[in-house]
């Protein structure tokens, strides 16, 4: 079972994001400030992935779904 | 039900999160911690509902009732859950269209698994008649 910490990982990772963010666009880096979004976006996905699988799994067990 | 704490806790302090997250570079992130915090809610839950639906199959086997019927309406709720959850994450995001078509989608699946059931229904009324 996973635990609450996955919350606490999604909001470092935005506060992570933002701060790389401001900072190259602060440096006129642009595209690299763009990218950064993209793979704070990639992380967040594959955490999550998980924990959606687990709940599918759990509801199609429970309920009978096949 | 002492697990009532840890939920209730979870969903606040996700809550107030999503609120901080939705400020920053990244808002996708917050829909994102929103889906995490419902699934885990569900997660915790499931276990007892499970002993709920075990408590009514015991009663149907009890009372000589065909299971067959239980496990349909056991599928409809699953697959109403499922699809209630989805949309109502899509309709967070900003996409109500999306959300109706999913809702749609799984109206017509519930409608599926209870085609059986209105026939059963309908072959009694015709041996009442006949």
């Amino acid at each position: 079972m996973q635990d609450a910490s996955i919350i606490f990982f999604l909001t470092a990772l935005a506060i992570a994001v933002t701060i790389l963010h401001t900072f190259l666009k602060q440096a006129g880096r642009d595209e690299y400030a763009y990218l950064t979004l993209i793979v704070g976006l990639v992380i967040g996905l594959l955490k999550v992935l998980p924990v959606i699988q687990e709940l599918f799994n759990g509801v199609q067990s429970v309920f009978g779904l096949y | 039900m002492q697990e009532i704490i840890p939920i209730v806790g979870l969903a606040v302090v996700a809550a107030l999160f999503s609120v901080f997250l939705k400020e920053s570079k990244m808002p996708v992130l917050a829909v994102l911690l929103a889906l995490v915090a419902g699934a885990l809610i569900f997660i915790q839950i499931l276990p007892k509902l499970g002993q709920v639906l075990t408590m009514f199959e015991d009663l149907a086997d009890n009372s000589q009732l065909s299971t067959f019927y239980l496990a349909t309406l056991f599928k409809i709720i699953g697959v109403a859950y499922i699809a209630e959850f989805a949309a109502q994450i899509c309709r967070d995001a900003g996409q109500g269209a999306l959300a109706f078509k999913i809702e749609l989608a799984a109206k017509i699946g519930i409608l599926l698994l209870a085609l059986p059931i209105m026939a059963a229904v309908l072959q009694s009324i015709m041996r009442f008649l006949s």
